[in-house]
């Protein structure tokens, strides 16, 4: 409860009233003292002494007497003011006033232990966070160390293998050759997955950087497809660009969007048994589009919401020649998001499945 | 016969590196780690030098750096040879590899032996 400026009024005068009166009674007694004094001193036995004696001590008792009539009358006219007001002003308030007091100094104790216990917790806080930070070092150290010591040991394997299929350690025999491809083909993969892996703890921590330039598009699907005809061809598939005679100009990382096709079209190639994949983009304006088309098993409408998530396949096909690590698609919408562009997916009516991607021409985006 | 030396800490690469070499007529030579490379490199004055970047005690570019400040030495091309690609800068259209303010080519591990052939023959000017 908060008390009102005129009550706060009333209540301190009739408090300051009933401290005076008390204080009358010492005035009476400090100006007797001096007087009786006086008078042994000078005005000893002479009737003038005598007189003035009587004249200040009338005096004295008159002034006491007023002050204290008068502080009477102030304190009852005072007391009568608070009785007035009683009804409004609750008989709690002179608790109150102490109460409020009461209660400043605990909300005041309050404060100062909350604002300790804030410091505490800034102080935690930023010692979890240096801590963090730390982690974090240790973590990216522990990444790089572990892309370099797996790809060290691949190296090796993979060259040894490589230098025996070549023949240059003797002849190699049919079964033999069959054996060395299938070890290169597994390497091959699994050293696609440490680069994946790698991509993906960079996109993480927001550390893939492009390196745009201004580029042909057309060009970097001419090199993606030149790339894949000999796998494809041995799968007995068609390969075909569908690209308009000029060239498509954007400023883009080159490098980036070729992992992006090189994605697209492994994917294509992965899940289709036979027929085409087409590869085709054209002028939008501000955008170029990218398009990647197959002929293949298609997506299942379940799979179409998980498609661009971490880690997810497409659900173990029976048939399914070759597995991926599951970070393409993923690796490759975070490429093309970072040229502020789009990809999608779309199951095609029939059969096969559409890959589209979108790039603004300026390196600004739109 | 062109002469290329090899700083590599570790055996099996320079094993690997040595045999593609040697079948397309270099001759080879290396050493396993970088100081002992720098001398050999001074004393033998090879061709070309392939060098690994990372190396205890003294690292590629470090070698480089020395190899770079002797008058025997500071003309022979360098090609570097990394697992380690973060040290590259990303997406550097050569894989350049920089040492104070100069590029350097390099391969990245696990490398395509084409690869490796024609950059040493471009280095060579072949």
């Amino acid at each position: 409860m908060r008390l009102k400026k005129e009550e706060l009024f009333f209540v301190t005068s009739f408090e300051q009233a009933s401290i005076l009166r008390k204080y009358a009674i010492l005035f009476l007694v400090s100006s007797v003292i001096p007087m009786v004094l006086l008078y042994y001193v000078y005005f000893k036995s002479t009737r003038i002494g005598h007189i003035a004696m009587l004249l200040m001590v009338t005096g004295v008792l008159v002034g006491y007497f007023s002050i204290r009539t008068l502080l009477t009358r102030a304190i009852s006219i005072a007391e009568e003011n608070r009785k007035a007001i009683e009804p409004f002003l609750k008989p709690e308030i002179f608790k109150e006033l102490s109460k409020e007091k009461n209660e400043l100094m605990a909300l005041n104790h309050l404060f100062s232990a909350m604002t300790k216990q804030l410091e505490a917790n800034i102080k935690e806080l930023r010692s979890k966070n240096e801590e963090l930070k730390t982690l974090d070092r240790l973590k990216d150290d522990f990444v790089n160390n572990v892309s370099h010591e797996l790809r060290l040991p691949l190296t090796v394997i993979q060259e040894s293998i490589r230098q025996i299929g070549e023949g240059m350690f003797g002849k190699v025999n049919d079964l033999q050759m069959k054996y060395i491809h299938m070890s290169l083909r597994n390497i091959d993969r699994l050293r696609a997955l440490i680069d994946n892996m790698l991509d993906i703890a960079k996109i993480e921590k927001g550390k893939l950087e492009l390196l745009k330039k201004n580029v042909d598009v057309s060009q970097i699907i001419k090199e993606v497809i030149s790339d894949f005809t000999f796998k494809i061809e041995k799968k007995g598939l068609a390969l075909k660009a569908a690209l308009p005679d000029q060239p498509l100009w954007a400023t883009v990382d080159k490098d980036k969007i070729t992992q992006v096709l090189i994605n697209l079209v492994g994917n294509a190639c992965k899940f289709t048994e036979k027929g085409r994949i087409i590869v085709s983009a054209c002028d939008r304006g501000d955008l170029i589009e990218c398009s990647v088309e197959d002929s293949g098993i298609g997506i299942p409408p379940q799979e179409m919401p998980h498609l661009f998530s971490k880690f997810h396949q497409i659900g173990r096909l029976k048939n399914q020649p070759e597995k991926g690590t599951g970070l393409g698609l993923v690796i490759s919408k975070h490429i093309i998001e970072l040229h502020n562009g789009q990809i999608h997916a779309q199951n095609l009516e029939g059969t096969g499945t559409k890959f589209t991607f979108t790039l603004p021409k300026s390196p600004g985006g739109l | 016969m062109k002469k290329i030396l090899i700083i590599d800490d570790d055996v099996d690469i320079i094993d690997l590196v040595t045999n593609r070499l040697e079948r397309n007529n270099y001759e080879v030579i290396f050493s396993n780690d970088g100081d002992n490379g720098v001398k050999k490199a001074l004393e033998q004055k090879p061709d070309l030098i392939i060098i690994d970047v990372m190396m205890p005690r003294l690292p590629g570019p470090e070698a480089v750096k020395l190899l770079k400040s002797y008058e025997g030495t500071q003309n022979i091309p360098i090609l570097f040879f990394t697992a380690m690609n973060s040290y590259l800068p990303p997406n550097t259209e050569f894989d350049d590899i920089n040492v104070g303010g100069q590029f350097f080519p390099s391969i990245p591990k696990p490398f395509d032996p084409n690869r490796l052939l024609s950059c040493v023959r471009l280095l060579l000017g072949e």
